[in-house]
């Protein structure tokens, strides 16, 4: 195994040690996973990115050691509480945990890999399905923003708002169709079998 | 049952119009409301539409399993998307199929009121959705904190705890309503793209 290779499985493996930890473990015995994600979150530019660095995260972490704080407990430190601090730190804890952990489970998978993954299984339908979904999309954006602008152009939007969204939604969906029927006959042709 | 080639496509298509909704539209909703106050309305407005987009594939797609499938596919499209944590609308979105597809195969028939009952079903697990996600983060503490966040609340808005609950059921009343117009447009625009695809001539 190449250490590259190797470090592609440490980090999920670890990761999804932490995650059962903080679910299991209580009280300051929390620090360890904590300590043990911030260490690999460290090594993983992308998840400190999109964890660390956010403030929406930070809302989600700190949220709980104010609002405990403030309401449990007795209030023995100025306006807040000791306890009450505690268990907010509790659940801020867990809480970095679960987030941090998945994220580091998940940032490396790919389409590619799960992809990979039912076609290894057999499960080639599955593995279609996800694939033109998959390329779906931008044409679907692209294709939507035609029909809105068509009804727009009509003077739909404006004086049948309701209309519109319903005329909209057809549209979209029995153009995509018509494309899907495309794929179909193209897999077809090429004696595609999604097997059992 | 087995599904054909043309199954599986239309299964990608309709995971892609999904998968599309809440990447473009939830990334804008959550950017433009601010966070842990906009769960009610992003909620509501990206599980409506996930329910008509899932329930109009099952005038296309006759086959069981197929809702619950596009599901897993938006989900799978909601991992890979460039974005933060994402694990909670994952869980929201096969957890709302499952829930549809159970409606409607308990339904059987094509029928307005399976297809509102099923988006309803859906929009009741958007509105449970929030409360589980908080306890499995948060872990035991969170329903103690959320009792004195609610009894403190409604001390400092003088309403009475009974008006906690009040504005709870009120929540869940709107969302089971919005989820019951959600499957009853899905209803309507799926008659319409089968009857166009009839008149095509593939239906």
């Amino acid at each position: 195994m190449t250490g590259k290779k190797r470090e592609a499985y440490i980090t999920p493996l670890l990761s999804l040690v932490c995650l059962i930890l903080s679910v299991l473990l209580e009280g300051f015995y929390l620090l360890v996973p904590v300590g043990i994600l911030l260490v690999l979150s460290l090594f993983q530019r992308e998840v400190l990115r999109k964890t660390v660095f956010r403030v929406r995260i930070w809302i989600v972490i700190v949220s709980p050691v104010l609002i405990c704080s403030l309401l449990m407990g007795p209030r023995d430190l100025w306006i807040l509480s000791r306890s009450g601090f505690v268990i907010g730190a509790v659940m801020a804890a867990r809480a970095f945990c679960i987030i941090v952990s998945i994220s580091l489970i998940t940032y490396r998978i790919t389409i590619t890999d799960i992809l990979r993954f039912f076609e290894k299984r057999g499960m080639r339908g599955f593995g279609l399905a996800l694939g033109v979904a998959y390329n779906m999309l931008f044409d679907l954006s692209r294709r939507g923003r035609v029909v809105f602008e068509a009804l727009r152009l009509r003077g739909v939007v404006r004086r049948k708002p309701f209309k519109a969204v319903g005329l909209f939604v057809v549209s979209v969906i029995y153009n995509a169709l018509g494309h899907a029927d495309d794929i179909v006959n193209a897999a077809t042709v090429r004696g595609f079998d999604v097997g059992e | 049952m087995r599904y054909t080639v043309r199954d599986w496509v239309y299964i990608g298509l309709f995971g892609a119009l999904w998968g599309v909704i809440e990447i473009s539209l939830g990334t804008l909703l959550h950017v433009l409301l601010p966070p842990l106050a906009n769960t009610f309305f992003t909620g509501i407005i990206l599980t409506c539409i996930g329910c008509i987009i899932a329930l109009c594939s099952r005038f296309v797609i006759q086959r069981r399993g197929s809702i619950l499938l596009i599901g897993v596919i938006t989900a799978i499209l909601k991992l890979v998307s460039p974005g933060g944590v994402k694990i909670g609308p994952i869980a929201a979105i096969v957890m709302e199929s499952a829930l549809m597809e159970g409606v409607l195969l308990l339904a059987s028939k094509k029928r307005a009121p399976g297809f509102m009952a099923a988006g309803a079903l859906a929009l009741v697990w958007n509105f449970l959705h929030r409360f589980v996600m908080l306890r499995l983060l948060y872990g035991k503490h969170f329903t103690d904190v959320a009792m004195k966040m609610a009894k403190s609340g409604s001390r400092s808005f003088g309403i009475g705890e009974s008006g906690i609950t009040l504005v709870l059921v009120l929540m869940l009343v709107v969302q089971i309503a919005a989820g019951a117009a959600a499957g009853f447009l899905a209803w309507k625009l799926g008659k319409e793209i089968a009857g166009r695809m009839e008149a095509r001539g593939d239906g």
